[in-house]
């Protein structure tokens, strides 16, 4: 493990002026990643709001909208082909943002990596990010 | 060697896959153009990307009433077509509350037909909450809500606040007079909080149960408007010079006249605040 992340820091030193984020992403890709990102080809994203609403328990079950005590506030599916993905939320409130990632580009199941993270928003843009875990 | 180049695949894709997207809005296209497509993905059977787009064409927020209606009914379908009953149910409940006489498209499936008048049939039969005009006498705001529907004896509570405040402040309501014993009243302490200068609108909202369920009048998120009068006794952030005499110029016009005379009351919802959230996916 360690030989290539040496590689790849050489290699991102190499090509130099790689932003920060070019480093992390690279270690995350080297740091043993199961689930392989280009093959993912699209991402359901699903905002849940609502009393309690949190990671834990938008995961507890098969998928947050199985639970009826939580609030769907937007469900949106992202094809990954380098545009932007944005979605219009409620600003204010402490929301959920679980997401699934599939091989196909129309969200086909089964999932093969999902994810979640927590915020409230505030200001007319935000950028959020989800880390989503391998499932097989 | 094989192996640097095959890491730089995977970092460059990588990259491509999950790196920070510029803040442009997804809706590039109008709702109603993003309702046509959510419907047409519905008709051939793609009920993920269906969801999608329909419920990209609602966060537009610019749709008209029977754009929503088509939104909510396609929403609907496509959450049935899914086994997502519980969405289902929930498009289809706020469907029928904002459209109550909806008819179903022609050809909808035997299932989203049942699931609609299962729907509508309990909100029909829901408790309701309306509310009756309030009045404003010196530094109080009289409300009074009326239950219907309720199978019995209702008990409520009025969330009310200044605009611009953050916290609710929960008012218990009270029944009224022994005949209208569906009648919700209450009366709002306005000395309570602080109202801004050139600003004194109250928002409410209010709940009640009932045996037959909960019944419920806007929220926190959509709350009613109340324009209500300045009055003495009131707590008066000051504003601008000019706001400040035009607030105090109202106040004693209102002193003057000793009673309710120029108010005005306004009934609305608020506009939600609302964030372009701009999404980036890390792979582990």
């Amino acid at each position: 493990m360690r030989a290539p992340l040496i590689a790849t820091a050489l290699l991102v030193a190499a090509c130099g002026g790689a932003p920060d984020g070019a480093v992390v992403r690279a270690t995350m890709a080297l740091s043993g990643a199961s689930l392989d990102a280009a093959s993912v080809r699209s991402i359901g994203l699903t905002v849940v709001g609502g009393d309690g609403a949190s990671c834990p328990r938008a995961l507890a079950l098969g998928h947050p909208i199985d639970d009826p005590t939580l609030e769907i506030v937007a469900h949106a599916l992202f094809v990954l082909d380098g545009a932007p993905k944005s979605l219009r939320v409620p600003s204010g409130r402490a929301l959920v943002f679980y997401a699934e990632a599939f091989r196909t580009t129309d969200g086909e199941r089964p999932r093969v990596g999902r994810g979640c993270a927590e915020a409230t928003l505030t200001g007319p843009h935000a950028d959020i990010t989800v880390a989503i875990t391998d499932e097989n | 060697m094989r192996t640097l180049i095959a890491i730089a695949l995977v970092s460059s894709t990588t990259w491509a896959a999950a790196a920070p997207l510029p803040a442009t809005a997804a809706a590039a296209l109008d709702g109603r153009t993003l309702v046509q497509r959510g419907v047409l993905a519905y008709r051939e059977a793609a009920y993920a990307a269906a969801v999608a787009t329909l419920e990209q064409a609602r966060a537009t927020q610019r749709l008209s009433a029977e754009e929503l209606a088509e939104c909510r009914f396609y929403l609907a379908a496509s959450f049935v077509a899914l086994g997502s009953m519980n969405a289902a149910r929930r498009e289809l409940r706020a469907l029928v509350d904002a459209n109550p006489g909806y008819e179903l498209p022609q050809y909808t499936s035997p299932k989203v037909v049942t699931l609609f008048r299962e729907v509508r049939e309990e909100v029909e039969n829901r408790p309701r909450l309306r509310a009756l005009p309030p009045v404003a006498r010196g530094a109080v705001l009289a409300v009074r809500f009326e239950a219907a529907r309720t199978g019995g004896t209702a008990y409520g509570s009025a969330f009310w606040r200044w605009r611009g405040e953050r916290a609710w402040r929960e008012l218990p309501l009270r029944h009224g007079d022994a005949s209208t014993r569906d009648d919700l009243v209450g009366e709002l302490p306005l000395r309570e909080g602080t109202l801004r200068a050139g600003d004194p609108t109250v928002e409410l909202w209010a709940e009640a149960r009932a045996p037959q369920g909960l019944a419920q009048l806007a929220s926190a998120e959509r709350p009613l408007e109340v324009g209500v009068p300045s009055a003495p006794g009131l707590r008066v952030t000051r504003g601008s010079v000019a706001r400040s005499w035009w607030l105090w110029t109202i106040v004693g016009a209102v002193a003057a006249g000793g009673a309710a005379t120029g108010l005005y009351f306004a009934l609305r919802p608020t506009p939600p605040a609302t964030t372009d959230a701009t999404f980036s996916f890390g792979f582990r």
